[in-house]
């Protein structure tokens, strides 16, 4: 599986639409996933099928990454690292 | 400097597969499942368990105990509900999570209590287990969980009643709706009431009675003595479901607790913790004295009437760690 580097702009987009759509003007790099943009664990796994269907990686090699991710910049570093 | 207040967790498990059955956990994933694909996000169920699976790797409890000391967590109660009755596709008996619970108590001294289920249907031997898990392990509750099959009115219980009358211990039940492999209507709350009325010595705790069924617990906690609750599946509706359970006047019968590793993929503890110690999470009318009785001193309580201490619990830390010293 090929990997496409995602812009930051796709993954604000990503994660908003995992959130519902709610928070978009919140979607800054330093966003506390669950305390600022409501992040739950349903949401937290949207934003993994989401990126890896996007991006095309096995987002299952990273899983504690995502699960231990607490930013927005965090998410970014997991697909820096993919 | 501001002093650290001290908290008890009175509802945390041991994250490891070895304590859910296969089909629990099943119906976990088919309800995270079905929120997926309501959202039109394409998932496997598969890969939603492996997902899922990944929260149940501390079976000896180090990475919780990394959490409660970023959090101020002093210490915490392990519930080990018994499954292995109505679920037969489990790898682990009742017995071995026993003893597995034993040896996670013992490799961190002072940090943890443990209550241990016992199906009533075992009969007699379940008995036996239990009576050599608070004698021998110096276990220090029971916890049930009537989803599997049975009622906390249920005759069967009264011998584990009058055991834990004896020696001081108190009753946590899970109350409400759980894994859909289950029959959620025995865990209905009002079924606590013949049980401690009948046995006015022993504290039942009513698990979840901050969001599951929250008003008959709340009445239940106004009006026996002996019934208390945990606040644990907060983290989905705080802070409105706190307002209203404080505002029945009952801090002294609210407990502490967040079901660890329930909820791992939505935070940490700290973020739990922290959750709570925010401004407005609890109402204005909540005291500072009666943020304590709920955060530790109520726990402290129901913990201090245990009649034979198998060893003194040493006195942990808990000085809560700033974010990062762990990561």
């Amino acid at each position: 599986m090929s990997t496409v580097p995602l812009p930051s702009e796709e993954v604000y987009r990503i994660i908003d639409s995992a959130t519902g759509g709610r928070s978009r003007s919140s979607i800054t790099p330093s966003a506390d996933l669950r305390r600022d943009l409501g992040v739950d664990s349903v949401g937290l796994m949207s934003i993994v099928y989401l990126l890896e269907e996007e991006a095309g990686f096995d987002a299952f090699d990273y899983i504690d990454d995502f699960i231990a991710a607490e930013t927005v910049e965090d998410i970014l570093d997991i697909l820096r690292q993919s | 400097m501001e002093e650290q207040e001290r908290i008890i967790d009175f509802h945390c498990h041991v994250a490891s597969g070895m304590c859910f059955p296969p089909s629990f956990l099943n119906g976990m994933v088919a309800n995270l499942a079905t929120a997926l694909e309501a959202r039109g996000v394409p998932s496997a169920r598969d890969s939603v368990a492996r997902f899922l699976d990944r929260t149940l790797h501390d079976p000896l409890c180090d990475e919780l105990i990394a959490e409660m000391d970023q959090a101020g967590i002093a210490e915490a109660v392990l519930l080990l509900p018994d499954f292995t009755y109505s679920l037969r596709d489990g790898d682990r008996s009742i017995e071995e999570l026993v003893e597995h619970h034993r040896a996670v108590r013992d490799r961190h001294p002072g940090r943890f209590r443990v209550f241990v289920g016992v199906d009533p249907r075992w009969g007699d031997d379940g008995i036996s287990l239990f009576e050599r898990a608070i004698e021998e392990h110096g276990f220090d509750g029971l916890k049930l969980y009537p989803p599997c099959g049975y009622r906390l009115d249920d005759e069967s219980l009264w011998p584990f009643y009058e055991i834990c009358a004896s020696e001081g211990l108190p009753v946590l039940t899970h109350i409400g709706a759980t894994a859909p492999v289950f029959e959620f209507s025995p865990a209905h709350p009002i079924y606590v009431d013949k049980a401690a009325m009948a046995f006015p010595q022993v504290d039942f705790v009513l698990a979840h009675g901050s969001v599951q069924y929250a008003e008959e617990c709340a009445m239940l906690c106004s009006n026996r003595p002996n019934v208390y609750l945990d606040v644990s599946g907060y983290q989905r509706s705080a802070p409105a479901s706190l307002h209203r359970l404080f505002g029945h006047r009952i801090s002294h019968k609210i407990l502490f607790g967040t079901d660890w590793p329930i909820f791992r993929l939505q935070g940490k503890q700290i973020d739990f913790v922290e959750q709570l110690l925010a401004p407005g999470a609890l109402p204005d009318s909540v005291s500072a004295g009666e943020r304590r009785m709920f955060l530790a001193g109520n726990a402290e309580r129901l913990l201090a009437k245990k009649k034979h201490e198998r060893a003194p619990a040493a006195i942990a830390g808990g000085a809560r760690k700033e974010r990062g010293n762990h990561d």
